[in-house]
Order: structure tokens, then sequence, then C-alpha cells
């Protein structure tokens, strides 16, 4: 069958809009045979961190098809891509066996000479060099149980904060400015928020490609509710944008002007919500960035002084959005019944990710709208499980289990008595970040390092120079990967063989904090193994290896993902995280839970920091409060902190040499670096190779065409590609996805990165374009 | 080039004469239909499209509303 991309996005809209009201389609000729699947099991798709719940289709030992769960928050609906699931599972490039690197190629081993070899490396390594001469590059894709499993293994058991994921290039500085404004991680709201907003500010998102189930849900709502306003701020028109009542187009990086002034005017025309910053809010300014940053409480006097050169024409003259579009942005934010905002990778892969994205909470803090139905202010997740998994279960260097900070006395002498390790094994000093990570294993600090589920060697920004570390003979690169070759495997030393998605069962935490429970199916192709059965195996043999066999067995006795995921509910016993309710067997049945959900009758958190509306935990930890209460910031009083955060530009603006901007993102039916999606006939098919998105005005002055080769540069790399003139991008911007594994855009892009969250900018720098 | 799923709620006894008004749009398909629920989608040329094909619908007689679930675009 040979669909054409107009015929599948056809298809697609139809299976849609019926399996919204329970109807099955006729499934057009050459898929029937894919459809029929004679038992189903539960899931939660493989793709991006909306987390839409699917029903997988089995049919003599294989799966065959996949469809949305009507019962969970997606209502059966699916992206293009969640549609098209199966083929992931049997693609030709599935690693198979254990590879190891002879010369330039690589031959097929055993698992025991592949586990004999790689803890010999590590355990030697650790040895003659150190506990911090090894480390995990882990993922937001992996399970909840493994990325537990790995920060326990790591930080609790060898001592080492050497570990780190790839949510670091993602998620990192939204993580950071929930933490930094209300005291812990995760947004307090859900999808269900979005059936109540009246207005949605989307910032940084494009929505309809990178999240389009959800994206549905705001389609609805403007389609049904006449007064629901939509205002989008993205420097593309993409169709979120042209979807919008308001879109508020700006010079790339300058949008911190534009959302102070926003607080501007609605501090100069009182449309704040006094009530709601007196009781619940205090004000901070950073006055020296450090390291450590040094933070200073302010008033509410020294906040609107700080906010007086921000007005909408001065935010105009920095951002060439105009100051007529911010005016009209501020009013509709603060005087709707109930705003929500939404963003992703444009405010957090930025220099001044976490500054921006504290910048949003304090439109949200100054109005009051927050923590009722519609008022919210939430990240969106780009992976199925960096939430759940990396966030919450703390596998970023800097992090401990459920809220815990390495930085904190009392939070690893918590975890050190939870673990049953000696006090003072955990390390006191953060570890790298991916960044770091990598660049040290370019010097040789870092002289072995395991990379899980992720595709390093193609998603870091500046690309080149970490690639050359990768593949250098001097250090040892093991590659745990469902596909071979990828752009990291490729590189390896070692690459072992993974079992991908329902090959193996595990937990999924997605953006709204609920957690999925998804069932094996069938059995993993060839020789490929869970990730967790090797880390198990991996963990107890280095340890008995580097001489502490009393703590071999007695650290990880897990039989399976329950026993871990038992412990895990234990580890954030108490804490504001508290998953005790969400035990295996309600997750097996529930169609996801969200957290907190502290004992086994709890039926999960819509909405949290509020008693009202159902946060139990609020009495808890505050018993005072009568209904708000943001418990996660003690030290405050409870309150939430409103940031003076000025306007820095980013690192790389465009400038005579490089005269372009050049911002990366997502394509609808592709997905991150494209191992899966490029496996899929119909998606490929539909979207065969990246492309450089430039504005017809700079096209002609350019003398570039559609389908031209056009020649991208940074003072990094340079890359041929077709050129596609289309008015999305605005005049000075070009854009690519960095999907296509023969396009390596990342190659061109900055990894110069937040100074708190370290998460670099890739949506930002600049670049020279030349028709080729 | 957009492409919108929508589901179009119609009063009882209608479904003749909207299914007969709905072939008369080009840009609309029918896909199917369940109770008083038809599946279109709607391949427009622009947004303007899509939109003045949903307000065409709307006004049919017998439709009590047009809801898109699922929109994406091809450029």
């Amino acid at each position: 069958m040979n669909l054409t991309r107009r015929q599948l996005l056809k298809y697609t809209a139809a299976i849609a809009a019926a399996s919204a009201i329970g109807l099955d389609l006729p499934i057009p000729k050459g898929l029937e045979a894919a459809a029929q699947a004679d038992k189903w099991t539960k899931g939660v798709c493989r793709y991006c961190g909306a987390g839409c719940g699917v029903y997988v289709g089995l049919k003599g030992g294989k799966v065959v098809t996949v469809k949305g769960d009507k019962d969970n928050w997606n209502r059966g609906l699916l992206c293009i891509k969640g549609n098209f699931l199966a083929p992931i599972l049997y693609a030709s490039d599935r690693a198979k066996y254990p590879l190891l690197k002879k010369g330039d190629k690589f031959e097929r081993i055993s698992w025991k000479e592949a586990m004999d070899l790689m803890v010999s490396k590590f355990g030697e390594s650790v040895k003659k060099n150190g506990m911090d001469s090894i480390a995990f590059y882990g993922s937001g894709q992996a399970f909840t149980e493994e990325s537990y499993f790995m920060t326990k293994f790591f930080k609790g058991g060898l001592g080492t904060n050497n570990i780190d994921g790839n949510p670091r290039l993602c998620m990192a500085s939204a993580a950071v400015g929930y933490v930094t404004t209300f005291g812990k991680d995760e947004p307090m709201g859900a999808y269900d928020d979005m059936y109540h907003a009246d207005c949605f500010f989307l910032i940084g998102s494009n929505m309809s490609e990178a999240h389009p189930v959800i994206f549905q849900i705001v389609n609805e709502r403007k389609t049904k509710g006449k007064d629901v306003k939509l205002i989008v701020a993205d420097p593309r028109k993409t169709l979120v944008a042209k979807k919008a009542d308001l879109h508020m187009s700006f010079v790339p990086g300058t949008d911190l002007a534009i959302l102070n002034a926003m607080a501007h005017v609605i501090i100069k025309e009182n449309l704040h919500n006094k009530n709601f910053v007196g009781k619940h809010t205090v004000f901070k300014t950073m006055v020296d960035p450090g390291p450590p940053p040094k933070i200073e409480k302010v008033t509410w006097d020294a906040y609107v002084k700080f906010l007086d050169e921000y007005t909408p024409e001065m935010a105009e003259r920095v951002s060439g959005c105009r100051k007529g579009d911010i005016i009209k942005a501020a009013r509709w934010f603060a005087q709707s019944k109930a705003t929500s905002s939404y963003w992703c990778m444009g405010l957090n892969q930025r220099t001044r990710g976490v500054w921006a994205n504290n910048l949003v909470h304090n439109l949200h803090l100054l109005t009051g709208q927050i923590c009722r139905p519609g008022a919210t202010t939430f990240s969106l997740t780009g992976q199925p499980n960096a939430c759940g998994g990396v966030r919450d279960g703390g596998l970023l260097s800097h992090l401990l289990p459920y809220g815990r900070l390495i930085v904190n006395e009392k939070d690893r002498e918590e975890m050190e008595k939870f673990w049953g390790v000696p006090k003072g094994r955990i390390n006191a000093k953060p570890g790298p970040t991916a960044v770091e990570m990598f660049r040290s294993f370019n010097k040789g600090d870092i002289k072995c390092l395991w990379v899980a589920c992720t595709n390093p060697g193609q998603s870091l920004p500046n690309l080149s120079p970490y690639r050359k570390g990768m593949e250098s003979k001097d250090t040892f690169l093991v590659v745990s990967e469902a596909y071979h070759p990828s752009r990291t495997s490729e590189l390896a030393d070692l690459v072992l063989p993974a079992a991908l998605w329902v090959e193996k069962d595990g937990t999924y935490g997605q953006s709204e904090r609920r957690y999925q429970y998804i069932e094996k199916a069938v059995e993993p192709v060839a020789e490929a193994r869970p990730d967790l059965q090797v880390m198990i195996e991996f963990a107890r043999r280095l340890i008995k290896f580097i001489g502490r066999d009393d703590e071999a067995k007695k650290l990880f006795p897990y039989k399976n993902t329950e026993d871990v995921w038992n412990e895990i509910r234990l580890a954030s016993k108490g804490t504001a995280y508290d998953f005790m309710g969400m035990t295996r067997a309600r997750l097996k049945k529930a169609h996801g839970m969200q957290w907190p959900a502290p004992t086994e009758d709890h039926p999960g958190t819509v909405r949290r920091y509020t008693a009202k509306y159902g946060d139990v935990l609020v009495k808890k930890f505050d018993p005072q409060a009568e209904d708000i209460s943001f418990y996660g910031a003690k030290a405050d009083g409870n309150r939430a902190t409103i940031w003076l955060r000025p306007h820095k530009g980013p690192a790389e603006p465009a400038d005579s040499d490089y005269p372009f901007i050049l911002t990366t993102g997502r394509q609808l039916e592709h997905w991150h670096t494209g191992t899966m999606t490029y496996n899929v006939p119909e998606l490929k098919r539909a979207a065969p190779y990246g492309f450089l998105e430039i504005n017809p005005k700079d096209a002609q002055q350019l003398g570039v065409k559609s389908r031209d080769k056009v020649r991208i540069t940074s003072r990094r790399g340079s890359l041929v590609m077709e050129a596609k003139v289309i008015d999305v991008p605005r005049p000075g911007l070009v854009y690519a996805s960095f999907h296509d594994p023969d396009k390596l855009i990342n190659i061109i892009t900055n990894d110069a990165f937040d100074a708190l969250s370290k998460q670099p900018e890739f949506k930002i720098c600049a670049v020279k374009v030349e028709k080729a | 080039m957009p492409v919108s799923g929508a589901i179009v709620e119609i009063e009882e006894g209608t479904e003749e004469a909207v299914l007969s008004g709905l072939a008369r749009i080009p840009e609309v398909s029918v896909y199917g239909m369940k109770e008083n629920r038809i599946v279109i989608v709607i391949d427009g040329g622009s947004l303007g499209v899509i939109e003045k094909s949903t307000n065409r619908i709307q006004s049919m007689e017998g439709v009590t509303g047009v809801f898109p679930v699922y929109s994406t675009i091809d450029e």
C-alpha cells in the first residue's frame, strides 16, 4: 500500500474523529490484515510526554496495531505517530545481539562476553582512576524503574554523581523554574484545566506538531467556546499561531522583555490580584550569579520599580513584538476567568531558560490565575518519562529521588539511611550535567561511559567535538540501544541490544504527573534484553569487582520491576510526591494515576497546592492553610516566589557575519532522532527527510527557491540541506527539525547552557545561509 | 495545506438531508456515521477554506454542531 502523505493525513484525521465517537472505520485496502488483532494489552504511547493511553493489538504473538484508550485522558485519540506505532518493533535495523567493535567493524559476541568486558573495563577504571572515572547517561524514555535503579546504583551504591540524562537537554529549565518559584518540581495542574480555561497563553510551544493530541483539546475549546481566547507567542507562524486570536511574533531570545512588559501592564492597569499576591507570594532577586548564586528577598515596591523600564514600548523596541499586542495579551491574561499557560522547548532550551520559566509563573502569581480549574502554569514535556523517571526519580546529577537534592545534607542522609548504605556514601558535590559529562569524556577524565536509551551522537548541541570524543579509542563507550546503527551506537565500543517499549514492562510518568503501567506484550527480538535486567546484573557484578561483596545482593534484591516499583513508592512516602497509593495492582487497572496519591484508597490528585480542589497534602504540610499553600517552599512560609529577572538576550545573537538565527524543533510525523519514526514506512514516505524553512522575503534576497540546496553555516559547523520557502519563520529566522539522522543539524547548534539548569540553547544560534 | 477531522452532530431524522448537503461541499469527505454523529474530513487549501466549510456545515438545516477533533497541516 502506498499512501501519499496527504492521504495518510486525511486517514489519520478521520480515525481521530471516528475514535472520539467510538466508531470503527473501515481500514484502507492494504492495511486490513494489520488491524485484525486477537488480543489487546494496555500501555502508553512510546513517543512524547503527552502520555496517551493505548491498547496494543496482538496477532500470532506479534504487535500488529495500536488504538487509543477511550477511558484515558486522550479519549481514544492518537496522533499520526501513535497510530503507526507497531512497526517500530519490527524494523530491519533492530539491534539483535551484543556487538563489539574490533578495528572499524562490529563483531557479534555473547552476552556473557559483553558483560565480562563491561564489568572489567568499568571496574579497572574505578580501581585505577577512582569512582568519578565512570559515568552513566540515561533517558526520559527509560522506565521509572530503570532510572530509579541507576540513581540508586551510582549515587548510593558507588558514591558518584556521574549520572545525568537527556532530560537535561529538554526539561531542566522547566524543572529548575518550578523549584525556584514553587519549591518543588512538576506542574500543579493537569490537562483537565484545558476544559475550564477561557484564555490559553502558549509560548515556545508548537503544540499542533509536538503534542497533537493535547492540541485537539485547545482546538475543541476554541471551536465550542465563543469566548475562549488563544494567545500564541512564537517567532514562527505555526498552525497553532495561525489559529490564535493573537499571535505575538518576536525576535528569538527577546521574550523575557515581553513577559516583564506584560507584568508591567498588569500592574500599571491595576489588574493584579492584590489579595493573592499578599497572601501567597514573596519577591526575590539574584544579586550575584555566583556560583553559588546569591539571592535576596525584596519588597513589592522594589518589584514594581524593577518593572518600570519594561514598558510595552521598550519591549517592542527589543523584541519586535507590537506594543498593542503586548498590552492586549496582558489584559486577556489577567481579566479572563481562567488562564492557562503552556510552553515547551521554546522557553526551556535557552541560556535564560529558567528565568523565562520564572517570568511565566510570575504572571500567574501576579494575577492569581493559578490553583483552580482552568488557571495553571504548565510545562509540556518532550519525552514519555522525563518527568516520571528522571525528574521525579532523581536521575539528574544534582538530584536525589522525590524532590531531594544532592547539596542538601539532610536529603543525603535520608537516602543513605533508606538505601542502607554507609553515612557519607552519597557524594555531596553534584556531578557533571549532560554537556559537561561529554566534555569530560572528550578530555578523558571520564574513561568509561554507558549510554542507555538515547542518542547523544545526534541530539547533543555542537555535535562534532562530542562525536569525536565518543569515537575515541582512549575511552570506552557502551551503548544500550534498540536500533543499530544509530548515530551513537555507530561510535560505541560495545553495543548492547535493548528490548523496546512493550517487549518489557514498567512505568511511565507524563507531563501532568500521571503514572501509567505498560504491560509486557511480546518477547524481545532475538537476544535483546530489558535494560533493567542488564543494569541489575552489571550493578551486582561491578560492586563485587570493586570489593563490596556484602553490598552486591543487599542493595539490589529485586526479582522483577514490581519489586523496584514498590521500593520507589517507599522512597516517595511522606514526601510532596507521595506515591504510596499507586500500587502496581491499581496502576494495572487504572487509566493512569496522578500523584500525590498517599494512600491505597486515594484517587490521585488532579490539582496540587489547593485543598479546595483536592490536594490532601496541603493540610499535612501546612495545617493552617485555608486553601492554597505552596508547601514545597517551606523556607518562604509556603509562599511562591515572584522573581525579578531582567531581560538578557541569547548567547549568540545574529550579527553581520552570521545574519540569521537558526532555531530547531519538531515535525508532526517524526520524533526526536528518528530511530523509531524513520522506521515506519508510512511516516517516512510522508516526510522523507529534513529541510530548512526560510521566509519568502529572505529567500528572495538569497535567490533561493523551494527544493534548492542551501548551505547553512555557524561558527561550529556547516551542512547542506534542501530549502523550503514558506511564510512560517519570521524574516531573519530559519528553522530545521532535528529528526533526520542524515542531516545532523546539531553540528550547527550552540552548546552554551543556562547557568542554573545547565540546559543548552538549542533554540538560538547565529548562522549564515547561502545557495549551495 | 490543512486537514481537519471533525464530527458533525445532527438532529434526528435529518441524516439524508445533511449527508446530501455535505456531498455538495467539494473539500468535505464523509467517513462514517454513528447515531446522530457524522465523521468528516475537511481537506482545505487554507485555514480559511476549513473555516468557511465549517461555517457552511454549521448553518445547514438539521446540524446542531460541528466539532473539529483533529487538525494538521501539510504545506
